[in-house]
């Protein structure tokens, strides 16, 4: 891999790490499927995304008011789950929609630290972001079922909300 | 571009056959253990399986130092504790598991005790947190089913948290197993059908989820084969050494398979219907697999038909037409499960199982959906797509 080409994947692996993390983090407050699922991490669960051996990285925290923190890109001391990729170029695939998630588990391509049923849970939370997020033609490499349900109109008004509870939560600091 | 990747690992050394467990103090010799102890539970010792083990091993200059025989149907963290004191107590240095998953499950936790020389079992859970080898373990399967001897993985009950605590490593992979005909005669008839049918359910579920790979393939071909082949035949004369030595081998390649691809909903399902229900794994196997494979059939049509060859044999194989086969391996499956009912009354239907309350099926579905195995699967599953599975199953 040139230089360049390397730093371009960095750049773009962590980027894509940071709108997974500030999705997440409004998801769990707007979109009533993600609210679910996060409701069901335990309280103060810390939640790692990682690459091998020091690439980007996302952590989020379940608050115990029922939602998602965004804790940054740092990995903390403690993390009680960590889905770590097991080299760069594995974690660029997967945000860059050209292996699935679940290919990417198959073939062995991140290991898993901690509860494996919280990893699942957050593996779902990552299709609800690519479904609602991403035009369908691209959410649909990234997962095994495009939801049949989600209509366009529902879509783009989730958008709306996401992206406002974005930009609300990146001008307060929250 | 060719995009094919997978992993493929069992350094397990089988030894096979008749007088297989002879070899043992020469296998233990070359690993340098002198003084092993024994993992079982009160049923195999219960059925003298220890005591003919202890002479075998007697007469070839062995002594068993220790022997731990209550563990629980489920394995569990005191359990394992218990066995590590023992062991260090009675100066031992090597294990030998003999029983089914859980005996062995145990024994592959308790090694992790004994050979680092710690208490503290919970900081090693998780995904590849063994830092070096174990002392050796030898694993003697008194069922023909979990393929927990050729598998890196240890599942312990923690009786405190009410949870089951995972191990995976390679550093947990038994140094040996030893399938000898004599360890699965006194195996009831019921247990035998179940566990075989576990091992056929980790076949057909390692050759239609989507980590399969050709070498995945080939062990659950063969496992498939194995066990349809002689699954009846050892039912209607459980004397028969050579027919329970298949089933025993057949186990073990479905484990080799199962571990190199892991399995899809028919576990992720059985998983909570045993947790909630309290119902044998291999039962509940055998009673949900026809019904996911129905579920995956338009993901997977192919490869399920391609079943029908080491399930029902070349002529039927040959009869059918492709686009048929998929679903004759699954109406064959269905067969076998009526043909298991009638020689020994295994439960065909949930509600067969006298243990399930219809009104529990919306729990057991949404428990499934957290469970490891689900990511797997070829089609993704919803809750109302899992109820549904188990109302086929009812």
């Amino acid at each position: 891999m040139s230089r360049i080409r390397l730093r371009l994947v960095r750049i773009y692996t962590a980027l894509m790490m940071r709108i997974v993390g500030w999705g997440l983090r409004a998801m769990s407050r707007v979109d009533p499927v993600v609210r679910e699922e996060a409701a069901g991490f335990p309280d103060g669960m810390v939640i790692a995304m990682t690459t091998m051996p020091d690439g980007p990285s996302l952590v989020l925290q379940k608050m115990p008011a029922g939602h998602l923190r965004y804790l940054g890109g740092r990995l903390p001391d403690k993390m009680d789950l960590a889905i770590r990729f097991k080299h760069l170029d594995y974690a660029f695939r997967v945000f860059a929609f050209i292996e699935s998630t679940p290919i990417a588990f198959a073939r062995a391509r991140m290991v898993v630290d901690g509860d494996l049923s919280a990893g699942i849970r957050l593996v779902r939370c990552m299709y609800r972001l690519e479904a609602l997020l991403m035009p369908r033609f691209i959410a649909a490499r990234g997962m095994k079922r495009y939801p049949a349900d989600l209509g366009l109109g529902y879509k783009l008004g989730m958008n709306l909300r996401i992206y406002g509870r974005i930009a609300l939560d990146l001008a307060t600091r929250n | 571009m060719n995009d094919t990747y997978y992993e493929f690992f069992c350094p397990v050394k089988l030894i096979v056959g008749a007088r297989a467990l002879e070899n043992i103090p020469y296998e233990l010799g070359s690993l340098g253990a002198r003084r092993p102890m024994v993992v079982t539970d009160r049923g195999v010792a219960g059925a003298g399986l220890v005591d003919k083990l202890r002479e075998i091993l007697a007469v070839g200059g062995l002594e068993i130092a220790a022997v731990y025989d209550e563990v629980p149907p489920d394995s569990s963290l005191a359990a394992v504790r218990a066995i590590a004191q023992r062991y260090r107590e009675a100066g031992c240095d090597a294990l030998i598991a003999l029983g089914g998953g859980s005996p062995i499950d145990t024994a592959k936790a308790a090694n992790i005790l004994a050979s680092y020389e710690t208490e503290d079992l919970l900081k090693y859970s998780g995904a590849g947190n063994l830092p070096k080898p174990l002392k050796p373990l030898l694993v003697i399967p008194t069922t023909a089913g979990t393929g927990s001897e050729v598998t890196y993985v240890s599942i312990v009950r923690d009786e405190e948290r009410g949870v089951k605590v995972p191990f995976a490593s390679p550093f947990l992979m038994p140094h040996a197993a030893v399938l000898d005909p004599r360890m699965t005669l006194s195996l009831p008839a019921q247990i035998t059908a179940a566990t075989a049918m576990d091992a056929m359910t980790h076949a057909c579920e390692s050759f239609i989820c989507l980590a399969k790979n050709p070498m995945s393939d080939a062990y659950a071909a063969a496992a498939v084969r194995t066990v349809a082949d002689n699954l009846l035949k050892v039912l209607d004369r459980p004397s028969d050494q050579q027919g329970r030595l298949a089933l025993a081998q057949g186990a073990s390649m479905a484990g080799i398979a199962f571990s190199n691809s892991m399995v899809g909903l028919v576990h992720a399902l059985g998983h909570s219907v045993g947790a909630l229900c309290h119902i044998h794994h291999g039962t509940c196997m055998s009673i949900l697999l026809p019904a996911v494979l129905e579920y995956n059939l338009e993901a997977r049509r192919e490869a399920i038909g391609e079943l029908l060859l080491p399930l029902a044999g070349a002529e039927v194989y040959a009869d059918t037409p492709a686009a048929d086969r998929a679903a004759k391996t699954i109406a064959r499956l269905k067969w076998l499960k009526d043909e298991i009912h009638a020689r020994c009354g295994l439960p065909r239907t949930l509600s067969e199982t006298g243990k399930v309350e219809k009104s529990q099926l919306p729990q057991i579905a949404a428990m499934s959906l957290d469970d490891g195995s689900i990511i797997f699967n070829p089609v993704e599953v919803s809750r109302e797509e899992a109820l549904a599975v188990l109302e086929w199953s009812w």
